[in-house]
């Protein structure tokens, strides 16, 4: 009942603000028509904490970073998309993950979609990948282990070149280099690994990509363990892996990506962008400090200022 | 082995890939994150452990929701070396860390929130405890062995820090209900938001039982009855537990400032087994317990230096609705210099309340601007008063004749007289502490503090601590702990007088204990973790009721006791679904004195528990825990056999999400209605045994669970 009542009392001040503003840019004659209505709705899949804690600091950074009113929908099997854009008529649709998106794609929305809190590629829409850009990756392994030449990389051979092509080209820009092992199945991955293993040297470093690099448990243990004895950096896309030993992983920072969803709504609104997805540029950095420990790494203060999540050492 | 062949043989065996998750609405946070925990912690649902220079274990609210506990000491009889047994009067918990017990458990310091719970009248929590009920806690951290270094006064055997939920600015509000064996009737509310830049949260529960009514067949009056030839003794009886509680806390959070401020208000609370170890009709308590602090905190005070200011302010009383029997109608009393005194025809009467108050000042900084050292320093204050003692009684000097009351005389009031059972008095206590974390080798940390403490009524104490940590393999971490602590004597151990049998000693020193610990952490695969430790410890200056003449004893520091042994704990995700845990607790404690077996705590405990989610909203858990080889005092006049085993079995189905917002619980306790029973107090050498037939605890209890939330 509380939580109805604040609902209740949000909205209304929400209302109420939407309202003053609008008197405002009505006297100023300065605002646009669409500017003044425009409506995002943000479609989110209905589902339990924490996954929906996710869900929740999006929306909240969507209401921050657009300019207009927002509304949320949670797409269940109660109601189809269709009825949701019906009952709301937005302006412009922020589908956020996979379920959201696959209803959006059944039906014929009128408004624009703009796409978040998915992995894969979408070419068809606008959007934020959960993906993060590998320059901001490798630009944190700089940060914590400059000292780092050889970085190596497993990927899987239907995965995408693009993304290592860029930050091939960024590391050679500043004197390092990316090697790039490909695997066509787990068996030849692990293979892979094994010789990596035995042909690395101190400060060599392995990275392990957004979609695992074929990396299970029992390889990431045996990766880990060779990383230990030989002074290697292990890096990864998966923050679960610094858990583990891995010293550093970046993860989204879902209230900013929730403020860059916001603006690109903006900027689909004004008809200035093309469909196909940005990679995730705000992000969060883990570091495993028994890890840096071990690896001799002093977290100093513009690393720890950096730092959003310490694992602590056991 | 080649690492290629390694490799692959290890996939060959079906080492499955732990990322990959079933099609659902959460598979890309899952593949995006690694897993649930680590949503919790990026989403700030879940903390992350931190690390300590100890033997440490975290119990959080999802747990406790897990194991369906609803009182803390349900959760706490889950951690390796502590076992929770119970006092006879009001089946007060005696949280017996690795054999150090003793009836009213001031060897044990319980925080809420890091501020110690302790009552100066007997240094336990309070005589009319009443239980803790689960709601607005969202950890409860429990180290074993002492933190005197850090905590001072009564971080001897274990300190037990309850973390309630914060004030996060988050829209939240939850309501339940629950029902159950014994009318047990169980209420509460929780909601959290923010006004602006000020976060609140509140929680408000309510409690209320019959109590469970197993039954005793002798007590203390029964001894009494063999001696006198009466039958006044209520024995075979059942045990008197019902009580009502009501608990609420609040907590204000606006930049870095923290006010929070609880109450827990205890009425209508059975004396369990009887004041005296005897059976009496109606008799029942009530405490009312509040307490208030402001906390400034501020982590980045300068670039290097993070500061707490903090003050607290904790008031509590221990009331007797009625009057206190302690020993019922008919009763003819053992004196032992005038012999048998009575019959007394409405019992023997004695009601005491006390009152107290307690303040502190704390200030604490760390300070990382030396190259791989943390160096923390801090100071503060107490001031505790022990302000208004109370005492109604049908027996002994009646304060306006100077006489001896007869039997049958009407109760008068000692209050504020020389007759009373206590003097009031106040306690000051000032404190330094410094401790520096030094990295000094990649693999290596060492942990040095000392903590200087002065009291007002007994003097200073110095105890310093170290901790070596050792990352000895990817897998494998070591560490070698020392630790030395001290126990604050009772008020009723300085100041009790008119009781020949418990005469207070104003010149005590604390008891101290000495302690040395080697622990490892092993994590051979993701999902499992080994955790181990040995320890030896050496408690000496027990402060004990020394017999010093025909029927009379003075508190003494007299006793000193030795122990050793190991605890090991395993932790399982054996499934994405299923996580297995176990630990193993083995003491062996010599009470020197007596040159035997120390007495009453269990020498073997074994835990083992499996949670299970067999579909996404289901949660089940079903857990036993076995209580082992608890020794009697022979040397102190206990000659029963050795104290039976027992083993309870809980279970508790949880369905989550039901229409939405409701989640729907089943627990039951001690599921195979098992006879299990504590340790009673002896009488003393040649002395007969009260509650001859030890303690008995609840039978098969069925709890139903409805909550709201959104």
């Amino acid at each position: 009942m509380i939580r109805f009542l604040f609902l209740i009392k949000n909205k209304l001040l929400k209302n109420g603000l939407v309202v003053l503003l609008s008197l405002v840019a009505v006297s100023l004659h300065s605002l646009s028509a669409v500017a003044q209505s425009a409506e995002l709705l943000i479609l989110y899949p209905e589902v339990r904490p924490p996954f929906s804690k996710v869900f929740d600091a999006i929306s909240s950074g969507v209401e921050e970073g657009f300019n207009g009113g927002t509304s949320s929908e949670a797409v269940s099997k109660k109601y189809s998309v269709d009825k949701l854009l019906n009952r709301n008529k937005p302006d412009v649709v922020l589908a956020l993950g996979k379920r959201s998106l696959t209803g959006i794609e059944k039906v014929d929305s009128k408004a624009p979609i703009v796409l978040g809190a998915v992995s894969n590629q979408q070419k068809n829409y606008p959007g934020i990948s959960m993906v993060p850009d590998p320059k901001i990756i490798l630009d944190k392994l700089v940060l914590l282990s400059p000292s780092v030449k050889k970085i190596h990389v497993v990927k899987k051979s239907q995965g995408s070149d693009l993304q290592l092509e860029g930050a091939n080209k960024y590391l050679a820009s500043i004197g390092k280099e990316l090697i790039i092992h490909q695997g066509n199945d787990i068996r030849q991955a692990a293979s892979i690994y094994g010789q990596l293993i035995d042909g690395a040297t101190e400060g060599d470093a392995v990275w392990i990509l957004q979609d695992g690099s074929y990396v299970n448990s029992a390889i990431l243990s045996l990766l880990l363990d060779a990383a230990w004895s030989k002074n290697l950096v292990v890096f990864s896309s998966n923050p679960i892996h610094v858990k583990h030993g891995a010293l550093f992983a970046v993860y989204p920072d879902n209230k900013s990506m929730g403020i860059s969803l916001g603006r690109l709504a903006n900027k689909v609104l004004s008809g200035s962008v093309e469909p196909g997805m940005e990679t995730l540029k705000d992000t969060l950095l883990a570091v495993n400090e028994r890890t840096s420990n071990h690896l001799g790494i002093s977290l100093s203060k513009e690393v720890k200022e950096n730092v959003s999540l310490l694992l602590p050492a056991r | 082995m080649n690492n290629k062949y390694l490799f692959i043989l290890l996939i060959l065996l079906g080492c499955s890939n732990t990322f990959a998750y079933e099609d659902s609405a959460e598979d890309d946070l899952m593949a995006l994150y690694g897993g649930e925990e680590f949503i919790s912690i990026a989403t700030g649902v879940e903390q992350p452990l931190h690390k300590a220079p100890a033997v440490v274990s975290v119990l959080t609210a999802k747990e406790i929701e897990q194991i369906g506990a609803t009182d803390i000491d349900e959760i706490l009889e889950t951690v390796p070396g502590l076992h929770v047994a119970r006092d006879a009067a009001g089946y007060n918990p005696v949280y017996t860390f690795r054999g150090i017990g003793a009836q009213y458990n001031p060897q044990v310091l319980m925080l809420i929130n890091g501020i110690p719970l302790t009552n100066l009248f007997q240094g336990d929590r309070n005589l009319v405890w009443g239980g803790m009920p689960v709601q607005a806690i969202k950890k409860i951290e429990v180290i074993r062995g002492p933190g005197s270094a850090l905590y001072g006064a009564d971080a001897f055997a274990g300190v037990i820090n309850i973390v309630t939920m914060e004030a996060d600015g988050e829209e939240s509000f939850d309501a339940g209900v629950r029902y159950g064996t014994h009318n047990t009737k169980d209420y509460w509310v929780t909601g959290g938001g923010s006004v602006g830049e000020l976060k609140y949260f509140g929680t408000l529960e309510s409690h209320k039982t019959d109590g469970f009514d197993e039954r005793i067949t002798s007590d203390q009056q029964s001894v009494l009855d063999f001696f006198t030839g009466t039958s006044a003794s209520l024995a075979p009886s059942s045990v008197n537990l019902e009580r009502k509680n009501i608990d609420a806390r609040l907590e204000l959070a606006y930049k870095n400032l923290k006010l929070r401020a609880g109450a827990q208000i205890r009425d209508d609370a059975g004396d369990g087994a009887g004041s005296a170890q005897a059976l009496a009709e109606d008799n029942t308590f009530a405490s009312d317990r509040l307490n208030i602090d402001l906390t400034y905190e501020n982590k980045e005070f300068t670039e290097n230096l993070a500061v707490k200011l903090q003050t607290s302010y904790l008031q509590t009383s221990q009331e007797v609705n009625g009057d206190l029997v302690l020993f019922p109608e008919g009763t003819v009393i053992l004196d032992p210099v005038f012999g048998p005194i009575g019959p007394f025809p409405d019992g023997l009467i004695g009601t005491p309340e006390v009152k107290e108050r307690h303040t502190r000042f704390n200030f604490s900084s760390f300070y990382t601007g030396i190259d791989r050292h943390e160096v923390g320093m801090g100071a503060g204050y107490y001031h505790g008063d022990l302000y208004e003692v109370k005492e109604t009684k049908n027996f002994g000097i009646n304060p306006t004749t100077g006489l001896p009351m007869a039997p049958g005389d009407s109760i008068v009031d000692v209050t504020d007289t020389p007759f009373v059972f206590l003097t009031e008095g106040k306690r000051e206590n000032s404190y330094v502490f410094l401790q520096d974390v030094w990295q000094f080798a990649n693999d290596w940390e060492l942990t040095a503090g000392v903590r200087y403490d002065h009291y007002s009524d007994f003097g200073d104490t110095v105890n310093p601590r170290l901790a070596l940590v050792w990352s000895t393999t990817r897998n494998l971490t070591t560490k070698l702990l020392y630790g030395e602590a001290f126990r604050a004597p009772s008020f009723v151990q300085q100041r009790a007088i008119n009781n020949p049998l418990l005469q207070g000693n104003s010149e005590l020193d604390p008891e101290e204990l000495k302690s040395y610990e080697l622990a490892f952490d092993y994590r051979p695969v993701h999902d499992l973790v080994f955790n181990m430790n040995m320890f030896y410890y050496k408690w000496e200056d027990i402060i004990q009721f020394v017999p010093v003449g025909v029927g009379a004893a003075e508190a003494q520091n007299n006793g000193e006791q030795t122990g050793h042994g190991l605890e090991f704990e395993v932790t399982w995700q054996a499934l994405s679904d299923l996580e297995l845990t176990s630990n193993f607790s083995w003491q062996k404690s010599e009470d020197k004195n007596l040159d035997a077996d120390a007495a009453n705590s269990p020498e073997k405990q074994l835990y083992m528990a499996a949670n299970w989610q067999p579909a996404e909203l289901w949660n089940i858990h079903v857990q036993a825990n076995w209580v082992m080889d608890r020794n009697r005092a022979a040397g102190a006049g206990d000659f029963r056999s050795d104290v039976d085993n027992y083993a309870l079995v809980d279970l508790t189905i949880r369905r989550k999400s039901l229409w939405g917002h409701l989640d729907v619980a089943l627990i039951v306790k001690n599921l195979f209605d098992e006879d299990a029973r504590e340790p009673s107090q002896a009488g003393g050498v040649g002395a007969r045994v009260p509650i001859d037939d030890d303690l008995p605890l609840s039978g098969q209890q069925i709890l139903a669970e409805i909550r709201y939330h959104y």
